[in-house]
């Protein structure tokens, strides 16, 4: 009974301070070199890509449902891989393993289940709707120096783009579509998507992006940005790190334009434009 | 007198070697062998009706029946896939008539089933048809990473991690695009066993086998059937399957699992089995199961008649066998290639 409180206290406090597992990390001291929702040939990239040699343990407890290495294989984009299911329906994914270590059918969180060879790809799978979690959220903090970054805000006229690099930045009237180039760095010069972006006009607020699970479509991979909606890179991005967030209204006088960007451990940034439309 | 003792101990002299060689004193059977050594780590992955691919390393390439289309150079690996088109760098789709290479993305696998390629991508979600020439016939998308992919009677199934099965017609239709409605996920294997019927087996405690029926342009479950829980180990898993009759064999300890339609039979053995086969030619089924550390074979020529043991000598794992009675077994020395000729 107290073991049960103590998880729906856990659980709950989890869920209010956004993240909602706490899932330990395959490797003891990840070196990230890909990133969740990073674009990787056009498409966002599933789940995360680290390096490092050696043993890999289970993030979660459950059963080992699936090793690639039987005799139907071939040649696979995830190599040899593993997969975990836990109580709750969540797969985790162990790719490009080198071999797989004795282990029982029953796994506890941080057992070791198999050798990687030099990388590792991880991802966590909701079995009952077959999208991908947002991995970095269900995954431990990092204690490392990652950081939100913003690189630069403009605005997309239907005959001009105009770079707003300064404080105040003069316009013409009209309606213009918002990019903003943004970025969260990991160690290692890695980037990923930040967790969120707001575009606030006038301090009020325009949109949120905010990223989430990963789903196949027709035509590849969609990207949740919040409740309901979904994007493919095409409609999100305009180049790996620039971010479409919308169309704005700028009346003639001064308007006032806020970005926050803010990563997966609450980080935040933010760039404040005055536009003077005359 | 003379004559007699020598005739005798002719007669002697064969009796001991059909009786202390059973496999080649079987009556119906007789073996051919030749011999392709490849390099470490390689091993026979795949196989179709008339033709064998495998893996090497991360190359894969395919052979027919009439000789090894494979070699392999010191700078690079030369997968021939046909008489025409081959793969190099597992990057590279070479044809030998036109000499055009295409490059094939980084992210792009290769893959060969029957004769189809297929590059899987996205992680294992994505899957196209391609041309030799390079043209993409279709394309589609799985929800999870793809776990078995297959082409026969003139269908293609996948099945994925989260146990969605999605089956295409010989153009590239959509012919069944469902996840299996019990818990039977992962999809371990999948596969038409005539155009009419796929057959699935999925899942983990217990293992299923899910077969769907095409009705009336449709393609409905008929049948869902848990495997013996006690009798199913995590792996190795071994599954062959016969085209000519509705059924599938699974062996796996000491036991051997025939499902056809919605019956299931099960055969105890004295050794642990861990290879499956189930061909048919002219003459009926040949199922044959072996055990992997050089112990007994079993086979039997159809459903009706008892399994047989023979010796299975030297060789750890059969891996192959088909309408053409062709066995594919590895030693220490490599991959050996056993003709099976049915008399």
């Amino acid at each position: 009974m107290r073991k049960r409180v103590f998880i729906a206290l856990f659980m709950a406090g989890a869920v209010l301070s956004g993240i909602v597992f706490t899932f330990s990390w395959p490797f003891k001291d990840p070196q990230i070199t890909i990133g969740y929702a990073s674009l990787q040939d056009g498409e966002f990239f599933r789940g995360v890509e680290m390096e490092g040699e050696g043993v890999v343990s289970a993030v979660q407890s459950g059963k080992l449902v699936y090793f690639s290495s039987r005799s139907t294989d071939f040649p696979h984009p995830l190599g040899s891989f593993a997969a975990v299911l836990d109580d709750q329906g969540y797969i985790s994914i162990y790719g490009n393993l080198d071999s797989l270590l004795p282990v029982q059918a029953d796994i506890e969180a941080g057992d070791a289940i198999a050798l990687a060879n030099k990388s590792l790809y991880f991802e966590i799978l909701d079995s009952n709707s077959g999208w991908t979690v947002n991995t970095p959220r269900t995954l431990q903090r990092l204690e490392s120096s990652a950081q939100p970054r913003i690189e630069g805000l403009n605005f997309l006229g239907s005959d001009e783009r105009v770079v707003a690099d300064e404080a105040i930045t003069r316009i013409s009237p009209g309606l213009y579509q918002v990019e903003i180039s943004t970025y969260t760095e990991l160690p290692g010069a890695v980037r990923i998507p930040p967790a969120k972006i707001s575009l606030f006009s006038n301090s009020e607020l325009v949109r949120v992006l905010e990223v989430g699970n990963i789903r196949s479509s027709k035509d590849g991979a969609e990207l949740s940005l919040g409740p309901g909606m979904w994007s493919s890179s095409d409609e999100l991005l305009s180049d790996a790190e620039v971010f479409l967030l919308g169309s704005i209204s700028v009346p003639p006088g001064e308007s006032n334009i806020e970005v926050r960007v803010q990563d997966y451990y609450g980080r935040e940034r933010s760039l404040r434009r005055v536009l003077v439309a005359e | 007198m003379k004559y007699i003792f020598r005739f005798i101990l002719y007669v002697a002299v064969l009796a001991a070697v059909v009786f202390l060689f059973p496999v080649y004193g079987t009556k119906e059977t007789g073996f051919e062998r030749s011999w392709v050594i490849l390099p470490e780590k390689s091993s026979i992955g795949q196989s179709s009706a008339e033709k064998y691919s495998y893996h090497l390393g991360r190359f894969f390439g395919q052979f027919s029946n009439d000789g090894i289309l494979l070699s392999r150079t010191e700078a690079d690996a030369l997968l021939q896939i046909s008489d025409e088109h081959f793969i190099t760098n597992d990057r590279i789709l070479h044809s030998f008539s036109t000499n055009s290479p295409i490059q094939l993305p980084e992210s792009f696998f290769p893959m060969l089933q029957g004769d189809q390629l297929y590059l899987l991508h996205s992680k294992g979600r994505g899957i196209m048809g391609q041309t030799f020439s390079g043209d993409t016939l279709w394309e589609v998308y799985l929800e999870s990473p793809i776990t078995s992919l297959s082409q026969a009677s003139n269908r293609t199934v996948f099945g994925s991690l989260t146990g969605q099965i999605l089956v295409l017609n010989s153009l590239g239709s959509v012919l069944l695009d469902t996840r299996l409605t019990e818990v039977a996920f992962p999809v371990i294997y999948a596969t038409a066993i005539s155009e009419r019927y796929v057959a699935v087996l999925g899942g983990s405690q217990p293992l299923r086998f899910v077969l769907f029926s095409l009705q009336n342009g449709t393609f409905r479950q008929v049948a869902n059937i848990p495997l013996e829980q006690s009798l199913i180990s995590e792996v190795p898993l071994e599954i062959s399957q016969s085209q000519r009759l509705i059924s599938w064999t699974i062996a796996e300890n000491h036991f051997i699992y025939d499902i056809s339609r919605k019956n299931l039979a099960l055969v105890k053995t004295q050794e642990p089995l861990m290879t499956a086969f189930y061909g048919g030619n002219e003459l009926g089924v040949l199922r044959i199961f072996a055990e992997t550390n050089g112990g007994k074979m079993y086979w039997s020529r159809d459903e009706n008649r008892p399994f047989l043991e023979f010796s299975s000598g030297n060789y750890n794992k059969l891996l192959r066998f088909d309408r053409e009675g062709l066995l594919l077994s590895d030693n220490e020395q490599g991959i050996v290639f056993l003709k099976v000729e049915t008399k």
